[in-house]
Order: structure tokens, then C-alpha cells, then sequence
């Protein structure tokens, strides 16, 4: 009996030390949430162990995007990857341009800022991701000197030239999309009649404070169709109420049209069969990536 | 038999006038009256700006006369200008450049926007060349690097805007020839204009692509009843012309 308890004991001890040392991330740091009304990725960014990452075209060298990602993903700890934000076509061999202003790790890809678009997302090259209200025109930057400077690069055209200059020095990775919610505001209005056609599955990434304070990033993929407005308020609501939420810091849209790349990677590194996109990754016209390290 | 060939002949001629109707509204040759844009040199008028203003600041810079009808001069007049400007006043050098900064962005944009207010894609060409020039002096002018990329930006924004507006009016200038060319000249510099596609390229972009599945998801949830409609009773048309088809081959063939 005792070496029967103690065989068990031992066993179990080894199946859990396997396991950790097997697993690709820690699951303290990155949940993934399936089936329910919606498939949720939750990722804790305290620590400063899960990072982003966001490849926006092609490179110069004319490495697609999955390509680049392929290179870049080796021995990393990928735990989801997605599309991004809005291209003119979703067909790499169109040679596709971002919608709005985009710098890819430092490399200015579209100069144009878009007015349709409110939320601007930067992503540094140390991983770390920041999400600002163009509208609100108090986008905070760091000099060179260790100085903030506030920037607003949609009223102030200095303002938005120093802002491209900055972001090639930092090396920092730029996009522009939908802002859907902004400090627990809800940022987009009431469809009209004529938005029969953007009603579609819905994806979010959404930055919120728990009740201790904590960043908690989170990637929401809503499986029902419908408008932009309608999926943003429902999720709002459903973080606010059911995952009880503290705050909704932002929430960005994230492209599910004919671009629509989706995969989640089970803690065991293996890519989880159940969640996926429209489109396979080798078609991706961007990609956000979050990690772990 | 005879109703069968009937139709299809209404069907063939009811396409072919659609076909003729969307050709005879594509106008590639709408009426430009291009405006040019002469050279001048804005020295002198600096120089009066100068006396006038007895060696102060206080007098406004005379937008209007140094910009006159809004012409487009060569980068270098205005790098000329700007030493006279900084000769003249030498006190206040980074105020000189900002001054030339607004006269040329605003103050420009005010006297030339009215005149591509129609599809002037003929004076908005040189303009795109114009706003390009500017990236070469930016690289080597050293102190005056900002005037230059400031000028790039700027108009390049405005040029990418107008091609916007131009499409926007009537999207199918997107396929003009001097609007592509217009376009690419803005794309080379990354500056990309946000001209999508319209609904019905997108599906023939989706069915060249073979994104079956894509097109038949958007066409359940993104049509409204009457549109599902037109395209069921299209699709059960086509099945019903193959059977018929069908059916004369084996008749024809007892």
C-alpha cells in the first residue's frame, strides 16, 4: 500500500514537472476561454512577461508577411496571432496597403493619417503596446532626452511630422484602426439602416484594469454577426459585468473581413484546432502576435 | 422551345446594353483646363516687406503678395528667400522659417485648393511633382531640413486628399490613366490613398482568389432579402438554362 502511495505520488510529481517543462507559456499569464458566448484570450501584461508584436506589410526585401512572421516566430513562444488592422486588398499578391498611418518597426509604410479612424496603436519594439484617442490629442511620447512631450498628430501637422521621426528612431511599430472604447467610453455610434453590410463576426482587443489594478490585455472573437457598434457595446458590457472588469482602458477593432487570420496556440505550443480564422495564416496581409518570454 | 431561345436572346441583349451603358458612362476625357504655375522671384517683395516694416515684425508678412496667384516655385527660390529673410532679420531666424512655413502650407493652400476644387488632375500632377522635389532638399539642406520635409508632408497630404475627393465623386476616375499615375507617384513616397474597392470588385477579387466559402458567408448575412433574392433567382436561371441545354443535346442526340 505505502509503495503504491508513494509510486502515485512520484508519478504525479513527474507528470506536473513534465508538464510545466513542456509547456510553451504559463498559464497563469494567458487563458484561453472556448466555447461560451465568445472566445476570449486573456493576457496578464503585469511582469512584462507577454509581449506584442505587429508585422504591418511586407518588407523591403519583399518577405510577405507570413513569411516574416515564420522567420521571426522560431523558437519564440507564440500564444496567439491574429490580423491586424484595415488593408486596401487582402491579397498579398496585390501588393496591399495599410489604411491610415502604419510604421513597421521603424519603417514608415503609410504616411496618411486616416480621419476615420480614431485609435492609434503603437507597439514598441520591446513589446510593450499603447493605445491612444487621436481625438483627444494628447498622445505622450518619450524624447531622447528622457522628456515627455504630448503630441496632437491629427490637429498639429509639426506635431504629427516629430511623431513619424520618433517612431523611426524608437523603432516602433504604428497602426491606425477603429477605436471602440476609450476610458470606459463607448466611442462609436448607432448604426444606420444602410449598415446591413457591415454586420459580420467581430474581433476585439481590448486593454482593461482588473479589480486590483492589474493591465490585463484581452482578445475577444465574437462568433455571432453583427454591426460594429452592436458587437463593441455587447462586449463592453460583458467585460464590465460578467469578468468584472474595473475599467475598459480601450478597445480596438481588429479585421475579420477577407483578411480574417485567427490562431491561438494551447499552453503545450500546439495550435488549438477549435479556434481559427476565415483565412489561413499563409494568406495574412498583417499580424498581430502576442508572446511569452 | 421557342420561348427558351426568346429568352435567352432578351437575356444576351439585356446584358450587352448594360455592358454598352457602363462603357458609355466611363469618361476618360472629361474637360481639364490646367492651370500653370509660373515661376517669380519673391526677393524683392521681401525686400519692400522690409522697409515697409522699418526693420520689425510687427507688420504681417504680405501672404498675399509674395504668394501672388499661388504659383509653384522651385525649392531653391525658397531657400533663397529664406536667407533673405534671415539677412533681413537676423534676430529672429527660427521665426523667419516658421513664417515661410505658413505662408507656403496654409496660406498656399487657401489660393490653390479652389482651383482643384474640380477633377483637375492635370495641375495636380506638377503639384505631386512639386511636393516630391522637396524630399532631395530636405536630405541636403542642413539647417533648413524642417522647411522642406514640412512642405513634403504637407502637400502630399493635400494631394492625397484631393485624389480621394476626385474619387469619391466619381469612383470609376480611380481607373483614369493620369489618376493612377497621380496615385503611384503619392504611393512611391508612401503616402497611400485609402481608394478601396467597390462592392462588386471585391467579389470578382474574392472569386479570382476562389474564396468560395468567404462569398457565400458574406452573401448570407451581408444582403438584404431582395438582393438574396435577385441572386437566387439567378442562380436557379442558370441551373434551369443547363437542364434545357442538357435536354436538347439528348433530344438532338435520339
Amino acid at each position: 500500500m505505502k509503495h503504491y502511495i508513494l509510486t502515485t505520488l512520484i508519478l504525479t510529481a513527474f507528470l506536473l514537472t513534465y508538464q510545466k517543462c513542456i509547456a510553451q507559456y504559463d498559464t497563469e499569464y494567458a487563458q484561453i476561454t472556448f466555447p461560451d458566448e465568445y472566445t476570449m484570450v486573456t493576457l496578464k501584461r503585469d511582469g512584462d512577461r507577454v509581449k506584442a508584436k505587429y508585422f504591418a506589410a511586407e518588407d523591403y526585401n519583399g518577405n510577405s508577411v507570413y513569411e516574416r512572421y515564420e522567420k521571426w516566430s522560431a523558437g519564440r513562444k507564440t500564444i496567439l496571432v491574429t490580423s491586424g488592422t484595415y488593408m486596401d486588398n487582402c491579397n498579398h499578391y496585390y501588393n496591399p496597403k495599410p489604411v491610415g498611418i502604419c510604421i513597421d518597426n521603424g519603417v514608415v509604410v503609410n504616411n496618411m493619417l486616416s480621419d476615420k479612424f480614431d485609435g492609434l496603436v503603437i507597439v514598441y519594439a520591446t513589446g510593450g503596446i499603447v493605445v491612444s484617442d487621436l481625438n483627444q490629442g494628447d498622445l505622450s511620447i518619450r524624447l531622447g532626452n528622457g522628456e515627455y512631450k504630448t503630441l496632437n498628430i491629427r490637429a498639429n501637422f509639426y506635431d504629427r511630422l516629430q511623431f513619424i521621426k520618433w517612431a523611426e528612431d524608437v523603432e516602433a511599430t504604428v497602426f491606425q484602426t477603429h477605436l471602440l472604447v476609450y476610458k470606459n467610453a463607448l466611442q462609436v455610434y448607432l448604426p444606420t439602416s444602410t449598415d446591413v453590410n457591415t454586420i459580420r463576426e467581430r474581433r476585439f482587443l481590448a486593454g482593461c484594469k482588473d479589480e486590483f489594478g492589474n493591465i490585463i490585455h484581452t482578445i475577444i472573437h465574437s462568433p455571432s454577426h453583427t454591426t460594429l457598434y452592436e458587437g463593441a457595446r455587447r462586449v463592453k458590457e460583458f467585460l464590465i459585468e460578467f469578468k468584472e472588469m474595473e475599467e475598459v482602458v480601450f478597445m480596438i477593432n481588429l479585421d475579420t473581413g477577407c483578411q480574417d487570420v485567427f490562431q491561438v496556440n494551447n499552453p503545450d505550443g500546439r495550435t488549438n484546432p477549435d479556434i481559427r480564422g476565415n483565412a489561413p495564416i499563409s494568406q495574412a496581409v498583417n499580424l498581430l502576435a502576442y508572446y511569452f518570454e | 422551345m421557342k420561348h427558351i431561345q426568346i429568352a435567352s436572346s432578351l437575356t444576351v441583349i439585356i446584358m450587352l446594353l448594360v455592358w454598352i451603358a457602363l462603357v458609355a458612362t466611363v469618361s476618360f476625357d472629361e474637360k481639364i483646363r490646367p492651370n500653370h504655375w509660373p515661376d517669380q522671384d519673391a526677393g524683392n517683395i521681401l525686400y519692400r516687406w522690409h522697409v515697409d516694416s522699418a526693420h520689425s515684425h510687427s507688420r504681417q508678412f504680405p501672404f498675399s503678395d509674395y504668394l501672388g496667384r499661388g504659383q509653384l516655385r522651385k525649392p531653391a527660390s525658397y531657400l533663397r528667400d529664406l536667407q533673405v529673410l534671415d539677412s533681413l532679420f537676423p534676430n529672429v531666424q527660427g521665426t523667419n522659417e516658421q513664417t515661410l512655413i505658413l505662408a507656403l502650407t496654409d496660406s498656399l493652400a487657401m489660393r490653390i485648393e479652389p482651383r482643384l476644387s474640380d477633377y483637375q488632375i492635370d495641375s495636380l500632377i506638377p503639384l505631386i511633382h512639386w511636393a516630391t522635389s522637396m524630399t532631395h532638399y530636405a536630405e541636403m539642406s542642413k539647417n533648413h531640413g524642417m522647411l522642406f520635409e514640412m512642405l513634403h508632408h504637407f502637400w502630399m497630404n493635400k494631394a492625397v486628399n484631393t485624389l480621394e475627393t476626385y474619387h469619391d465623386k466619381r469612383p470609376v476616375r480611380k481607373y483614369h490613366f493620369k489618376f493612377r499615375y497621380a496615385r503611384s507617384q503619392c504611393e512611391l513616397y508612401n503616402f497611400n490613398t485609402s481608394i478601396g474597392n467597390s462592392k462588386t470588385e471585391k467579389l470578382i477579387y474574392r472569386m479570382l482568389d476562389g474564396r468560395w466559402s468567404y462569398i457565400l458567408k458574406r452573401m448570407l448575412y451581408a444582403t438584404s432579402w431582395w438582393q438574396k433574392t435577385i441572386i437566387i433567382l439567378f442562380i436557379l436561371l442558370t441551373i434551369y438554362g443547363f437542364i434545357c441545354i442538357i435536354r436538347t443535346h439528348l433530344n438532338f442526340n435520339r
